[in-house]
């Protein structure tokens, strides 16, 4: 599928959206691909295991998205390309769409 | 939570992946601080200088102000320890999506409150505990006991008693032995040698 270049960056949700796929690489690693709802760009990137401030994380808190198959996770277009509009210096590469998928 | 929001979370989440080994050294050093600064807390102990301040104390006054200073000295390092860890928090690992760390983040923020609070309550009462076992090093102390007095008299065998009196001529001490209290009266021509000691020997 190619890439709509032609599309202005926009932070524009798109709600629940299926037809990505996940693979749990390790313990602390899980590799997420699909394409981009909005850009039409294939796009993956990785969700990992890693240390936050402080306390003991019980409960839902620690979604375990390996495991229970259900967990939600936001996740944004990170398709690299440049789409007019984008603010320099934004730590986004994407053209600002974003979605929620079930892990 | 707004869509948005969402995003913005996924985002913090993604970024938080970048910073790992500088966040959990800047973990270590917090903590190191604050244990290095709870050292400081061993000054409970000197405030009473130690064992020596104890000795005039009575039995009961003596229980209780170490009771009261370990005490003490427990609710001041759990205070200090919770106000840290409501600071600094304690490391821990989750899935970085932006659902975990908003919720992580939530409940953080609950048990850092918590164990804020705590620390008020495990303070106050830690400072109270060493007020009231000063208060009793000050106020309960032992009635000092009278020297006694051993004398060596050319007459007699040696006497060893509380001296009552004295003059230029005589000294009248009290000795208690298995015959009981009595009131003895020696000449100071008659002593020989004069000796201040803690306690008399006890008669055989």
């Amino acid at each position: 599928v190619p890439h709509k270049d032609n599309e202005r960056f926009r932070r524009v949700d798109l709600g629940d959206q299926s037809g990505f796929s996940t693979e749990k690489l390790s313990q602390r690693e899980i590799k997420v691909t699909g394409i981009c709802p909005r850009c039409d760009d294939t796009m993956t990137i990785s969700i990992r295991r890693g240390m936050v401030g402080g306390g003991t994380v019980k409960g839902p808190a620690d979604s375990d998205p390996g495991s229970t198959g259900t967990a939600p996770a936001t996740i944004y277009c990170e398709c690299g390309y440049y789409h007019e509009g984008r603010e320099e210096g934004s730590s986004e590469n994407g053209c600002g769409a974003y979605w929620t998928i079930a892990l | 939570m707004s869509g948005i929001v969402q995003k913005q979370w996924a985002i913090r989440a993604q970024q938080l992946e970048l910073d790992q080994l500088a966040r959990i050294q800047q973990h270590a050093e917090q903590w190191r601080n604050g244990l290095t600064a709870l050292t400081a807390l061993f000054a409970v102990v000197s405030i009473a200088k130690g064992r020596q301040s104890f000795d005039d104390l009575t039995d009961t006054g003596r229980f209780w102000a170490v009771l009261l200073l370990a005490v003490a000295f427990l609710l001041l390092v759990t205070g200090s320890l919770l106000a840290m860890r409501a600071a600094f928090g304690v490391p821990s690992t989750i899935w970085l999506t932006g659902e975990n760390l908003a919720r992580w983040e939530a409940d953080e923020a609950r048990r850092a409150q918590s164990a804020l609070t705590a620390a008020k309550i495990v303070f106050v009462v830690g400072v109270a505990c060493v007020a009231i076992a000063t208060g009793i090093t000050w106020i309960n102390n032992k009635p000092s006991a009278a020297a006694s007095l051993a004398v060596r008299t050319a007459a007699k065998d040696p006497i060893c008693g509380e001296l009552v009196d004295g003059n230029g001529t005589r000294l009248r001490i009290t000795v208690k032995d298995a015959a009981g209290k009595r009131t003895e009266e020696i000449q100071l021509t008659d002593v020989k040698q004069l000796t201040i000691v803690k306690s008399c020997p006890s008669s055989p």
